[in-house]
């Protein structure tokens, strides 16, 4: 096990894409223990060939659909009209919006983009330094892979066999509470460094403004009450809600806002194909891994020596914090939860704890990792929209990080805010 | 070698074609299968349409093995390439060479046992559509082919457009 995992870390250290590393790194041990090669096409193929991970694509689509369409640009009149005259409640919409673009689309990257190229320079035209309106967008665009739908919850419940239904459940309250905290440490922090404008509030105009947002909304807003409701009810498998936001996408974009001209359609296509391909080229061949990990007993190991340091739940959930924040500094979400999920959600059930709370505990947990530098989608893209250094982008970062840091303890340590909905 | 490179890049907008078609084949079945359940059952039909899923799922393993082969070409695919892009030129680029060598060691191999595989798929067929396996499990060799095919791509531009090659992709990185 212990050489697996050497050449595993030797070959991401040299820069092997992570798919491949992940199947390089096994082979000398499935040579000695005389398994023939011709087990890893059969394995690759059986982790590849699974019908929940059909949703991962489709969401992927209807997010690039959603976000061409103009149905972002109207979720952010939305937030703004409701927040924006608040001191801070620019910054404020720019994590209300992300939570509402998370309803519709499945990943991170995609909401920070989104919402980034949109609110970042109508922040800075009012008044908030660069820095601080790029990192809330890094920030808040987290909010991407915990609130239903999440493509690394496809996955991870795809890993360890539980139901997608059920984990996306489960990242409701979680989000609405990570969201809450950062509207407020936005609304705290510009106040104190007397960041943005401030409007007078009068209910009038306020709720007409709100309405007129809405109204030109209601197609985008209808969407979440659609896949949530859907899934929510019982009504569709994630796959089928996935397949349904993107003819929804679709019809909305093309029929009723007009703006996705259908020959941008094949691009769209492709880009999608190749998003997902390069996510899910991870999971067939993280399979490999997952393969000789399972015949070197890995997990049985793992749990031994956990109980060797304590047996205690709560210190085992604080360790995983710790590693995960750690590990979050240099992976992705998505590797992070394909090599370590498999490893730990065996040991985390055999302590006793409950495998959706685990697997949620997880997603949110390497979410942050997207936003702890020098590596993370959401920076780097947030980075490229304000045109900042990410050295620029690490001290208010800070603020939003600490923040998120006492959410993860607090989602780890109170089981029924996952648990509560299901 | 000009004339490789524009070879490699005409197949590649071929690939990009066909992923476009496979991905969009997926959201039909797919919602065909939904219609099919709800449609269907509403009007008291009871009917399966099995086929749609088995499909849907071949459909995707080309897909992604097609889609993982296209993202080789300008080194798409998520890497930790964080320590290679800080070390000084010559000894970066060398890093990277060493580990697209090691890269295309693992295609070959790949491509081998896949071919082995495919073999033994010519005498197994598909559980509802009875198509023959071979057809779905070739997406492993023909994807890795391509890998190689589309790694060889990546050195060749960087050789003739003498540039750094780990700076090949990082543009497309941000789209």
């Amino acid at each position: 096990m212990t050489l697996a995992f050497v050449l595993l870390m030797a070959l991401l250290a040299l820069g092997v894409p992570i798919a491949f590393a992940l199947g390089m790194a096994p082979l000398w041990t499935l040579a000695d223990r005389g398994i023939p090669f011709i087990a890893l096409p059969q394995i690759i193929f059986e982790a590849t060939d699974s019908f929940v991970l059909l949703a991962v694509p489709l969401f992927i689509l209807s997010g690039l659909l959603m976000q061409q369409g103009g149905i972002a640009a109207r979720l952010v009149e939305v937030a703004v009209a409701i927040l924006g005259w608040l001191r801070g409640g620019l910054a404020a919409s720019v994590v209300l919006t992300s939570m509402l673009f998370s309803t519709i689309s499945g990943s991170s990257a995609a909401t920070a983009a989104a919402v980034g190229s949109v609110l970042i320079p109508q922040m800075k035209r009012s008044n908030y330094p660069t820095p601080f309106a790029a990192s809330t967008v890094a920030s808040s665009a987290e909010l991407g892979v915990i609130i239903p739908p999440s493509v690394p919850m496809v996955i991870y419940a795809m890993l360890t066999g539980i139901s997608v239904t059920d984990l996306f459940i489960a990242g409701i309250l979680p989000g609405l509470l990570i969201g809450a905290s950062l509207i407020l440490t936005c609304i705290v922090f510009s106040a104190i460094r007397g960041y943005g404008e401030v409007e007078p509030f009068h209910l009038g105009p306020w709720s007409r403004g709100v309405a007129r947002a809405v109204r030109r909304a209601w197609a985008a807003l209808l969407m979440p009450v659609i896949i949530l409701g859907g899934i929510y009810g019982g009504i569709f498998t994630p796959t089928e809600a996935a397949v349904i936001a993107v003819f929804y996408a679709l019809f909305v974009g093309t029929v009723i806002y007009g703006e996705l001209q259908w020959r941008a359609v094949p691009d769209i296509l492709r880009q999608a194909a190749v998003t997902s391909a390069v996510v899910m080229i991870i999971v067939s061949f993280t399979a490999i891994l997952a393969y000789v990990l399972a015949l070197l007993r890995a997990p049985d190991i793992m749990l031994e020596w956990i109980r060797a340091i304590s047996d205690n739940k709560l210190v085992f959930l604080l360790l995983v914090n710790i590693v995960l924040l750690l590990v979050g500094i240099f992976f992705e979400p998505l590797p992070a939860i394909l090599i370590l999920g498999p490893l730990l959600h065996p040991v985390a059930v055999g302590m006793g704890i409950d495998p959706v709370h685990f697997g949620l505990i997880l997603i949110v947990n390497t979410a942050i990792g997207m936003v702890t530098p020098p590596v993370g989608a959401n920076l780097f893209i947030s980075c490229a929209i304000a045109r900042i250094s990410m050295e620029q982008l690490t001290r208010p970062l800070l603020v939003f990080l600490a923040v998120l840091v006492v959410d993860i303890l607090i989602i780890t340590y109170v089981p029924a805010l996952s648990l509560a909905l299901l | 070698m000009r004339v490789g490179l524009a070879a490699i890049d005409g197949l590649n907008r071929l690939l990009g074609w066909a992923l476009a078609a496979l991905l969009a084949a997926i959201a039909v079945v797919v919602m065909i299968q939904v219609l099919v359940r709800f449609i269907l059952t509403a009007i008291g039909v009871d009917v399966r349409a099995s086929w749609t899923e088995e499909l849907a799922r071949y459909l995707l393993c080309w897909m992604v093995f097609l889609g993982a082969a296209y993202g080789c070409r300008k080194a798409q695919l998520m890497a930790l390439d964080f320590a290679v892009s800080k070390l000084p030129g010559a000894l970066g680029q060398a890093a990277r060479y060493l580990s697209l060598l090691l890269c295309l060691g693992f295609f070959l191999l790949l491509v081998q046992v896949g071919w082995s595989f495919v073999e033994f798929g010519r005498t197994e067929s598909s559980p509802v559509m009875r198509l023959s396996m071979h057809w779905i499990y070739a997406a492993i060799p023909v994807g890795a082919a391509l890998m190689v095919v589309n790694t060889l791509g990546l050195m060749l531009e960087a050789w003739t457009s003498r540039a750094d090659i780990r700076a090949i992709g990082a543009a497309e990185a941000l789209d």
